[in-house]
């Protein structure tokens, strides 16, 4: 090395390279790039799991995932770790309860959504066409524990986790919505089983 | 033999091998084999699907309201520490010229040379006169950068300054208000430092570097908070947001002149921060010295306080500024 020539010990930092839990570290310090690259991994995801709970328009899924990502930007100084996807999960279905509250008392009843949904679906399976409306008209309880499990892929401890109950607790949530689910499919094709 | 429960029911279906109890169990295998059903049923729906477009105007929103909301919270800290501060000054000031317990002091607002007298609670007080009037504010300080031609005129509660061309630099902190004027707008800076730029009689950006300044044009009032670059006919945040996204993949793919010119169109505050600075980088990797330079050090004068100002101070080492 030649006398008086700069070494950088520490190489840049780059963004791009950051795990998901350092991009939510750099979020809370409103580091801009760093909620960009966040918003981009996850979006896809959000959006999904967003549409699947809520079971509502585009424009009402869309603000559902804006509110999901300002608050994960709020929240990022109190992210203490662990599963990030999941994390947002978490955020997105309180989001979703309050919204599925207010859609209810505008609505009166989960009819209007589910007309909502079968619009988009369009599968040529009739069981997939009704699925939307029959995830739709489960509880939030159960409906977040299914759509983590069984359409999100979660990992049981994870989505135990997102949601804040024991494993336990989830794995019976998961199997009350299926029987229901089951029972709601059935009861439309006139009691056959799925 | 205990039957599975449901959670262990639900569990099982994840499970390509079956618990040894299913052998024997016709209930929790039927049970656990309608749970395999829903389950294969639930993973082939389909996912909504996201255009693009969507998933851009998203995109923007969100980080538009989280820069709104930084912003905020920014400004309440500082409300908040300069509140503290003052109220701690109050304190102070009470504890001093708190009066004996036996007396009791109403204050009333009086003119300059006013004397009154009031009776409070049966304990007449002597009011002290008002103190005199404050000395109007200094003048801010203007800086002209080469061949600026303006014309300052000072009123009695603010100074106008008439900017024809050139660039000028106006710290108003703590200073009288400054209102620039120039063809098709006017700037008005109170309590702020700023930089504004006129070529041809035409503004063409003001970069806030302290407080927040108003810049009316073409009738459209817009305020522009420290750290943001304002420019005429500025691209809103969902544009911008995609020149940044064209301006990142073009300096993924190595084409480094259309990056820096995305970048530069993306002068949205949405994304102005990490756009200047990626611009600054292309430059650098297009091995324009002078530019990356220039570009780097228009950074860190800009945006300080980004977490990128470091890299960029060594950036600007690396490039021999």
């Amino acid at each position: 090395m030649k006398r008086g020539q700069l070494i950088q010990l520490r190489p840049d930092a780059r963004v791009e390279d950051l795990s998901d839990e350092g991009l939510v570290a750099a979020c809370a310090t409103d580091d801009r790039a760093a909620r960009a690259l966040l918003f981009e991994r996850h979006v896809y995801a959000v959006h999904r799991f967003v549409s699947r709970m809520a079971a509502c328009d585009a424009d009402a899924a869309d603000d559902l995932v804006q509110a999901t990502f300002v608050g994960a930007f709020q929240a990022a100084g109190q992210f203490r770790g662990g599963h990030v996807r999941g994390w947002l999960f978490g955020i997105a279905a309180n989001l979703v309860r309050g919204f599925a509250r207010r859609e209810i008392r505008r609505k009166r009843a989960m009819r209007a959504v589910a007309e909502l949904t079968t619009d988009q679906a369009g599968p040529s399976d009739p069981d997939l066409a009704r699925l939307p409306a029959a995830i739709a008209a489960l509880p939030h309880d159960l409906r977040v524990a299914l759509v983590l499990i069984d359409l999100e892929g979660e990992k049981g401890k994870d989505a135990a986790v997102t949601l804040g109950v024991p494993e336990g607790t989830l794995w019976r949530r998961v199997y009350h919505a299926r029987q229901a689910l089951r029972a709601a499919l059935g009861d439309a094709r006139g009691g056959d089983a799925p | 033999m205990t039957c599975l429960t449901p959670a262990q029911r639900a569990m099982a279906a994840e499970r390509d091998d079956d618990d040894p109890h299913l052998a024997d169990c016709l209930a929790c295998r039927g049970a656990v084999a309608e749970q395999r059903a829903v389950r294969a049923l639930a993973r082939r729906a389909p996912a909504p699907p996201l255009p693009r477009q969507r998933r851009e105007a998203i995109a923007a929103e969100v980080l538009s309201r989280s820069y709104a909301l930084s912003a905020r919270r920014t400004l309440l800290a500082r409300a908040g520490m300069t509140g503290a501060a003052l109220a701690a000054a109050a304190a102070i000031v009470a504890l001093i010229v708190w009066p004996a317990p036996e007396a009791t002091v109403a204050q009333v607002e009086l003119g300059a040379s006013e004397v009154q007298t009031l009776a409070v609670r049966g304990v007449t007080a002597e009011l002290e006169p008002a103190l005199p009037p404050r000395p109007p504010r200094a003048a801010a300080i203007v800086r002209a950068r080469g061949d600026a031609e303006l014309t300052r005129l000072t009123l009695e509660d603010r100074e106008v300054l008439q900017l024809r061309s050139g660039t000028l630099i106006v710290d108003a902190r703590n200073a009288r208000e400054v209102e620039i004027t120039m063809r098709g707008a006017t700037v008005r800076v109170e309590d702020a430092k700023l930089c504004v730029v006129v070529r041809g009689g035409v503004i063409a950006t003001v970069s806030v570097f302290a407080g927040s300044a108003e810049v009316t044009a073409h009738g459209k009032l817009t305020v522009v908070e420290a750290g943001i670059v304002w420019v005429p006919d500025a691209i809103g945040p969902r544009e911008a947001f995609r020149e940044f996204r064209v301006g990142w993949s073009a300096l993924r793919d190595g084409n480094l002149r259309p990056a820096i010119a995305a970048f530069d169109r993306a002068r949205d505050p949405v994304v102005a921060e990490d756009a200047t600075y990626w611009a600054a980088v292309a430059a650098e990797r297009a091995g324009d010295r002078d530019d990356a330079a220039r570009r780097f050090a228009g950074f860190v004068e800009l945006f300080p306080a980004s977490p990128r100002a470091e890299s960029a101070k060594l950036a600007l080492v690396r490039v021999g500024h």
